[in-house]
């Protein structure tokens, strides 16, 4: 385990910053396990992607040329979401088109931005930070992590150098599980039926736990399992990797 | 017409349909399952779908001048050529070449750009009889349905309901074994073949600088139908011309793999015009005596002015149905569209309403053309799983494409909605107001009547509990401890 790597600079997202503050916490202690020094930016708030993926992308360029002047001096940002750096990455330039200057830092910061697994593997190179889980976990892929920035084998690694965690794979681990942010509202009904498919595949595995990199997916995924009354836990993967998990359903 | 409301009811009816779900689920799943198999044994597949995606590239930048030289060759060749700008203009030309020739009976191959413009149902109240001769359209058209799937009709069918309409509709004894099926489909149709004046066909792709005429099939019916009758009708969209006759190899490779899963397709008939008139010196061929090749914009040109123009790269294999999680629970049917899911979605909206069917022209032409609004686009029926822009083989870039038609829907939304929005893009700059508008977010689910949470959003609350919610936000801890060094 390197012992220490140059300061990076912490992005939450707003769904963690509001709703799961615990996963930001576990994001903290991981890093700071690992002897990575870390930034929090005071200004920032989110990313824009709601309002991107809404169609509002003038409203989404304000939240995006605000991330921008709070992280224009960042060496490397660290996002606990693939959702939010897919954003940041694929949508920031988009968005600049027209606008050379800010085209180009979109493009600089896109290019500095990482998720936190896609960090850990691909930067310092960290696969086993020494955590420990007992049980048999699988790892659900969201869709952005995945086929947004092409973040596949990073978690995996990091999940199998748990100690005491057996990993297993689910069936179609890559399939949408139904979020997809406003679509779930505005779609509940095929947003459940996707979701259904999910847990169906969680529960066929034999996990105790469901792990993933989006709070988004997680939300979702914990919101039918915690009705069904099922034992299966949804973790975030830092939560899992901070080796002292709280439990989400427990109310942390 | 509310668009989107027909899509609610529609979807609504579909999610509740559980043999429909499985049928869809087992037909895509068993599809995406080959072509997984193929695409992965074969070293060169990524390669050949960047040439494939450069030729249609190329199609689309050349499309003008494309279509003058398809004309151009086709003419020389002695096909008749029309454009149709509507679909009300390529029915009429369909309708007049059927009345020239006193046609009674017309023998269909599967086309969806037929299905685009409503053709069988004009031809029949002028009474012809027009026939499917696709084993899933021939299903569909005997339950007086339309297509679920671009390329398999009938995949929101299974055995024992196709034996259930073959025995109800032609008097056949039940049976719900495949080959026996097939077979009296092929019986019925085959006589059918003989007698009909006309055949009619789309066009997979149309060849520029030869001007032939590209047809891909399974069952050698579009191979009938379009040499046995006097008259053969392609109908296609102007936008499946490509330049070379080189280009045929990549394409004819990459369609069957990705529509059906296979290595190529059953059949592939390239022609090249009628027959020639008998003569004494040369053998007799086959072939219609006269061949019309009708080329339809309905919206195309429109399209491809827009910011949704890449679809126009599309090849119709269906690929983007057969994996969109959307798809896999409702089927076609729900969108309203004979176009579904993702290349639906992007597509549906451009094509010219038609008029008997009283749907509303939008005239307020700044991001579209006529009869297109932004509005009617089902481009919110998606969850950005972007699973589509992974196995297209034109590598559209279709979530991208859809995320672009809602931000041209977003200009049309109801009032509110913008002001939401406005609030929102105002907040993250204000990181105070935007950490106020947190607390007011979590005090409102912690402190609201949980009845009343659910009785917002009822369908969502039926299948999730809410998660618990915390006291504080994270940043007010992390700002304390650990302090930035920027700004």
């Amino acid at each position: 385990m390197p012992k220490s790597t140059s300061a990076v600079t912490l992005f939450i997202p707003c769904l963690i910053d509001s709703m799961y503050p615990e996963v930001a916490h576990a994001t903290v202690r991981l890093l700071r396990k690992l002897g990575i020094g870390l930034s929090y930016p005071a200004g920032q708030t989110c990313c824009g992607q709601p309002a991107f993926n809404a169609g509002y992308w003038k409203e989404a360029r304000v939240a995006a040329e605000h991330f921008i002047s709070v992280f224009a001096d960042a060496e490397t940002v660290i996002c606990p979401s693939g959702s939010c750096v897919s954003m940041v990455r694929n949508h920031y330039p988009e968005l600049f088109k027209d606008s050379p200057r800010l085209l180009k830092m979109a493009q600089g910061i896109g290019s500095r931005t990482f998720e936190l697994t896609q960090f850990l593997v691909d930067v310092p190179g960290v696969e086993d930070v020494g955590a420990r889980f007992t049980g048999t976990v699988t790892y659900h892929d969201s869709c952005h992590l995945l086929r947004g920035i092409g973040v596949r084998d990073q978690p995996r690694r990091l999940i199998q150098g748990v100690k005491g965690a057996h990993f297993v794979e689910m069936k179609d681990s890559d399939y949408c599980c139904g979020f997809g942010g406003a679509f779930s509202v505005k779609y509940p009904g095929i947003s459940t039926a996707m979701l259904e498919s999910k847990i169906n595949n969680i529960i066929a595995s034999g996990a105790h736990a469901v792990v993933g990199c989006d709070m988004g997916c997680l939300m979702n995924i914990e919101g039918m399992l915690s009705r069904m009354g099922s034992s299966v836990r949804t973790m975030h993967i830092a939560q899992l990797l901070d080796g002292s998990p709280h439990s989400q359903s427990g109310g942390a | 017409m509310n668009v989107l409301r027909a899509f609610r009811r529609r979807a609504a009816i579909a999610l509740e349909d559980r043999e429909l779900n499985d049928n869809i689920r087992r037909s895509t799943g068993m599809t995406l399952a080959k072509r997984r198999r193929l695409a992965a044994a074969d070293p060169d597949y990524d390669e050949l779908r960047e040439k494939v995606a450069a030729i249609r590239r190329e199609s689309l930048e050349r499309r003008t001048e494309l279509l003058a030289e398809a004309t151009r060759q086709l003419t020389a060749a002695g096909v008749q050529v029309h454009t149709a700008a509507t679909a009300e203009e390529a029915r009429r030309l369909v309708a007049e070449i059927a009345t020239r020739h006193e046609a009674r009976l017309v023998v269909k191959g599967k086309s969806m750009i037929s299905e685009e413009i409503e053709l069988t149902p004009l031809l029949q109240q002028r009474g012809l009889e027009v026939l499917e001769t696709d084993l899933g359209e021939f299903i569909v058209q005997l339950l007086g349905q339309p297509p679920s799937h671009i390329t398999a009709p009938a995949l929101h069918l299974n055995r024992r309901q196709v034996g259930r309409v073959f025995s109800d509709k032609l008097g056949a004894d039940y049976t719900e074994i495949p080959e026996e099926l097939t077979e009296i489909a092929r019986r019925y149709l085959r006589a059918k073949f003989l007698e009909a004046d006309i055949g009619i066909s789309g066009g997979n792709f149309i060849v520029a600088e030869t001007g032939t005429l590209a047809l891909v099939e399974n069952e050698g019916n579009i191979g009938l139908g379009t040499t046995l009758p006097r008259v053969h009708i392609a109908i296609t969209g102007i936008e499946k011309i490509v330049p070379r006759l080189d280009d045929l190899a990549p394409l004819l490779r990459i369609l069957p793999l990705n529509a059906t899963g296979q290595r190529a397709a059953g059949y592939a008939s390239l022609l090249n015009g009628p027959a020639p008139p008998p003569s004494a010196d040369d053998p007799p061929t086959h072939g219609p005596q006269e061949m019309h090749v009708i080329f339809l914009d309905n919206g195309r040109t429109h399209l491809a002015r827009s910011r949704q123009a890449d679809i126009l790269r599309c090849l119709r294999c269906g690929s983007c149905l057969n994996i969109c999680p959307i798809f896999r629970h409702l089927g076609g049917h729900a969108y309203g569209s004979v176009y579904p899911a993702a290349m639906g979605v992007l597509l549906s909206p451009w094509l010219l309403p038609i008029p008997h069917k009283g749907a509303r022209v939008w005239r307020g032409a700044a991001v579209s053309g006529p009869g297109h609004h932004p509005g009617n686009s089902l481009a919110d029926v998606c969850a950005l799983c972007a699973a589509c822009d992974e196995i297209c083989p034109a590598m559209i870039p279709l979530s991208d494409l859809i995320l672009s038609a809602r931000e041209d829907k977003g200009r049309t939304a109801p009032l509110m909605q913008r002001a939401a929005f406005r609030l929102f893009g105002g907040f993250t700059k204000h990181p105070r107001l935007f950490a106020f508008a947190g607390r007011c977010l979590r005090g409102g689910l912690r402190h609201l009547p949980a009845r009343l949470l659910a009785a917002l959003s009822p369908a969502w609350s039926r299948g999730r509990a809410l998660p618990p919610i915390p006291d504080k936000s994270c940043s007010e801890t992390l700002k304390r401890e650990h302090p930035t060094r920027l700004r």
